[in-house]
């Protein structure tokens, strides 16, 4: 009998309210359970999928982003002028940190519609610097007899649609009819660097750029987390004191009461009040095996900076055009800026 | 005795922690999802006032050509007048369908009634080769153009905000936090009614 109590007052102290505490929590945890949510996960996963479907363009290609300025994949110009034609590029994007590039390509590798086409190669591109969205992309498809000027939003206020319309009609398209692309491509790329100079004002501010918000920087997230996660273990501290008193005591009570032999019923009330004074203790004892939730909270926040750094890695992409012959490959060593947006401004036409 | 007692309260910590954690990001993910779509909305907007914009210019430039068809000028007019009517919030993205397939047909019919004198305009060559109206042609398209994407990337936020609604974890908290569904602009009946336009006109 002596034996007995002993026991139970090992169990009346920190084990018996840790392991009541995690029993009922895992009971609960049994019985909202396994079957339906299971199921449910599964149904929700093919909805998300479902709702995922391919987009009607699933069809296109969107070509690999240029190494330079300009890039011709259909062979209609000379290595030197495209080494010209690079270095005005070049030497505009300098002066005014505008982007603007030139890819010829043989054919549109899409079914849709040029002006479609070429805002989400352009968007995917995404020349320009990502504050002011200041790239111009002139596409030029010479199968197709077709080309198209696609503007970022940062630009739609110096080349509007019917500069880019005019650029097209009167500039390139009457030397391209005359099978003399070198001229034409000349020729453009001076219209749209005159008339992108017309109204030059350096960094002017985008109104309109409000999709794409810029992801929160590293330092400003890691602050964040590192709150939250303080936030959770103090709440979960209290949470543990909490739950393991109240459990504790109402397991004595009823341990008490179920007794029926008197002696042994006091002496589970008895126990009641020996635990509430031993409690001190036992939360002493407790916080010391604290390292578990405190080393998952490390692991937790360190893959999640990992996996924050691969997604910006990633952001840089892999530019490399191997499967297109490039025709300027000498001067690939500084890359323009890939943070613009298009949202369809510029103008198409055809020769 | 101590370490099966301290293994089940670590996975207790871990489990109760996920569940704390996923409800942070669960919200902030359908919050931040949910602005995507106003703000895209705001750009919809944006976009289609543009070119309601044009309308005056393009009818005073299309005027000045001698005897040009009045009814279709009065269509592309009467189309501009009904699309002024409809009153959304720009600020919001709707959250009723009714409402945003009515402002969706109003801004077809503009559409319709658009396209219609850009193709009769091709006979009047004397408008035609006009600087003025080559330039209004070349925004008309654009602003085409622009409503095009600009509706695409609004599907777009739609979709990844309705996923998120319906998917498993935010799922739960998007019912106790109020998130809806939130209606797509459909295609078919603008997908419809363009290529109409040119058949009609094309005889």
């Amino acid at each position: 009998m002596r034996n007995e109590a002993s026991i139970l007052r090992q169990m009346a102290g920190p084990t018996c309210a840790t392991a009541c505490a995690g029993r009922t929590s895992l009971h609960f945890k049994d019985t909202g359970g396994p079957p339906i949510p299971r199921i449910l996960i599964a149904l929700l996963f093919l909805v998300a999928l479902a709702a995922q479907a391919a987009p009607a363009w699933c069809g296109e290609v969107i070509p690999p982003k240029p190494v330079d300025r300009f890039t011709d994949y259909a062979n209609v110009t000379s290595a030197s002028a495209a080494t010209e034609f690079n270095n005005t590029l070049r030497s505009y994007e300098q002066a005014s940190s505008n982007v603007v590039l030139v890819v010829v390509f043989p054919t549109m590798q899409s079914d849709s519609d040029i002006a479609d086409y070429c805002t989400r190669v352009a968007h995917a591109w995404k020349a320009g610097s990502r504050e002011t969205s200041n790239g111009v992309v002139l596409f030029i498809f010479i199968r197709d007899h077709k080309m198209h000027i696609a503007t970022g939003y940062g630009m739609e206020g110096a080349l509007p649609d019917a500069i880019c319309e005019r650029i097209i009609a009167d500039e390139i398209a009457p030397s391209f009819k005359q099978q003399d692309y070198e001229d034409g491509i000349r020729a453009g790329i001076s219209g749209i660097i005159a008339a992108a100079s017309g109204d030059y004002q350096p960094a002017a501010p985008v109104a309109h750029h409000k999709h794409d918000p810029a992801p929160a920087s590293t330092g400003v997230l890691v602050w964040r987390w590192c709150f939250c996660i303080f936030f959770v273990v103090a709440l979960l501290y209290i949470l543990r004191f909490v739950i393991g008193t109240i459990i504790a005591i109402f397991a004595n009570i009823v341990l008490a009461i179920f007794y029926h032999d008197r002696t042994k019923r006091t002496a589970g009330f008895a126990r009641v009040l020996m635990w509430i004074e031993t409690h001190a203790e036992v939360k002493s004892r407790t916080s010391s095996s604290s390292d578990v939730p405190a080393g998952s909270h490390r692991s937790s926040r360190s893959s999640r900076r990992r996996s924050g750094q691969s997604s910006y890695s990633s952001y840089s992409g892999s530019s490399s055009s191997s499967s297109f012959s490039n025709s300027d490959s000498s001067s690939s060593s500084d890359s323009f800026a890939s943070g613009g947006d298009y949202g369809g401004g510029g103008a198409s036409g055809s020769w | 005795m101590k370490k099966p007692v301290l293994a089940i309260l670590g996975v207790i910590v871990v489990v109760i922690l996920l569940g704390v954690l996923t409800s942070i990001v669960s919200y902030n993910h359908l919050v931040s999802s949910s602005q995507q779509v106003n703000s895209q909305w705001a750009q919809v907007q944006n976009v289609y006032q543009r070119r309601a914009d044009l309308i005056p210019n393009l009818v005073e430039t299309v005027k000045g050509s001698a005897n040009f068809e009045k009814s279709t000028l009065e269509a592309v007019t009467n189309a501009r007048a009904s699309v002024g009517k409809i009153n959304l919030d720009t600020s919001t993205a709707p959250s009723d369908p009714g409402k945003l397939a009515e402002f969706q047909q109003a801004q077809a019919n503009l559409t319709g009634a658009l396209s219609r004198l850009l193709v009769v305009s091709e006979k009047y060559p004397d408008l035609k080769t006009t600087q003025n109206f080559r330039d209004l042609q070349a925004q008309i398209e654009g602003s085409e153009n622009r409503i095009s994407v600009e509706r695409g990337r609004f599907n777009d936020a739609v979709q990844a905000y309705n996923t998120s609604v319906h998917s498993f974890p935010t799922a739960i908290f998007a019912g106790a936090f109020g998130f809806k569904d939130k209606p797509y602009f459909m295609a078919a009946d603008t997908a419809q009614a363009a290529p109409a336009v040119h058949f009609d006109s094309g005889k």
